[in-house]
């Protein structure tokens, strides 16, 4: 009789607990490795306090707006797991980026570099890729007006050879930069075969 | 050979194709999840571009991927919803600006170029507090 009193009781508290903590507004950050390995810094701040988050699996809970996050503690894998496992199985891999040369004013991929489109075909399948980004880029010899152009030319080249090995070209956002976003910083009208380059990134 | 290059070089000053509109797609979803834009509630698919001021949100049983034009990586689990408030990415011209905001459910988060290049231009909300990053990797929870 006592025991399933005992029980009542319990089940009580904890049908309580679970709806306060339900019905309470609460936001939770933990701070994760990130794909290489690295662990960064996340910085939280409510209205009334911050707390920093440097260790992997830290974290930190700020309930309702009027409260300073509380202490930091670390999260253990299996509740890391049951509270954000979806979220962490759909989570995307990184994109796969991939550079090639030209030669001084040429649109034509340095030859080296041609072999470049069979691994970035590679890449689009194995990631089933929908979202290609093409970038063109030239170094800093030369007026600003012919290096759009001729960043364009390049960009649009290295995406007709894309779409010849059967990419759709709705897939295929094309920018074009000229000489102003350089991999090498140089001096303005300085040939820089780094800098002759398209970007390709596959997302 | 000139035709050619000069048609280009029109083709290059029409489109001026640096302003792409999209600020990121969907890489992947399960279950159900929808893009929320202005009035319309577009069935989120593989692919499918995001503007700035999409809602995302993804339905009780659904999940769903996405990768922003600097590399961010953010997934939602089920039952989640955020807005993308605010995206400016032309390092170029050093326009730089991102804002987040993560109002319900659970997310992961890959912070991209922008954070690298100057972390200040990437803001990160939820209704409880705001979320300051160091090129990095992370997870929130958002409980109503």
């Amino acid at each position: 009789m006592i025991y399933e009193q005992d029980m009542q009781r319990l089940m009580l508290t904890l049908v309580t607990c679970l709806l306060i903590a339900g019905c309470a507004p609460k936001s939770t950050f933990v701070l994760l490795p990130d794909p290489n390995g690295k662990v960064g810094k996340i910085i939280v701040t409510s209205s009334q306090g911050t707390q920093t988050l440097d260790q992997a699996r830290q974290s930190v809970v700020i309930k309702g707006k009027a409260n300073s996050p509380g202490e930091v503690k670390t999260m253990d894998e299996t509740e890391i797991h049951s509270v954000f496992g979806k979220a962490l199985d759909i989570q995307p891999s990184p994109p796969v980026k991939f550079l090639l040369y030209f030669k001084p004013e040429s649109v034509q991929p340095k030859p080296e570099s041609a072999s470049e489109i069979h691994k970035i075909i590679l890449a689009i399948k194995d990631r089933q890729s929908m979202d290609i980004s093409i970038n063109g880029h030239t170094d800093s010899k030369g007026e600003a007006d012919y290096n759009y152009g001729l960043s364009f030319q390049r960009a649009i080249r290295v995406q007709k050879m894309l779409e010849k090995e059967g990419v759709a070209s709705s897939l295929i956002t094309t920018t074009s930069h000229g000489k102003n976003n350089p991999l090498v910083p140089t001096a303005d009208n300085v040939p820089e075969p780094r800098n002759r380059r398209v970007e390709v990134i596959v997302r | 050979m000139k035709i050619y290059s000069m048609l280009l070089l029109f083709f290059a000053l029409m489109v001026s194709p640096v302003l792409a509109s999209d600020v990121g797609s969907i890489k992947n979803v399960e279950g159900p999840a929808w893009i929320i834009r202005g009035e319309e509630q577009i069935l989120a698919k593989a692919g499918a571009r995001l503007m700035v001021n999409d809602t995302m949100r993804t339905g009780v049983d659904g999940a769903m991927g996405i990768i922003l034009r600097d590399d961010t990586i953010i997934s939602m689990g089920p039952g989640s919803q955020m807005v993308l408030s605010e995206f400016v990415f032309q390092p170029e011209q050093k326009h730089l600006g991102m804002l987040t905001r993560f109002l319900k459910g659970t997310f992961t988060y890959i912070s991209g170029v922008m954070a690298k290049i100057d972390p200040k231009s990437v803001k990160i909300e939820t209704p409880e507090g705001i979320v300051a990053i160091r090129g990095t990797h992370f997870l929130i929870k958002v409980e109503e």
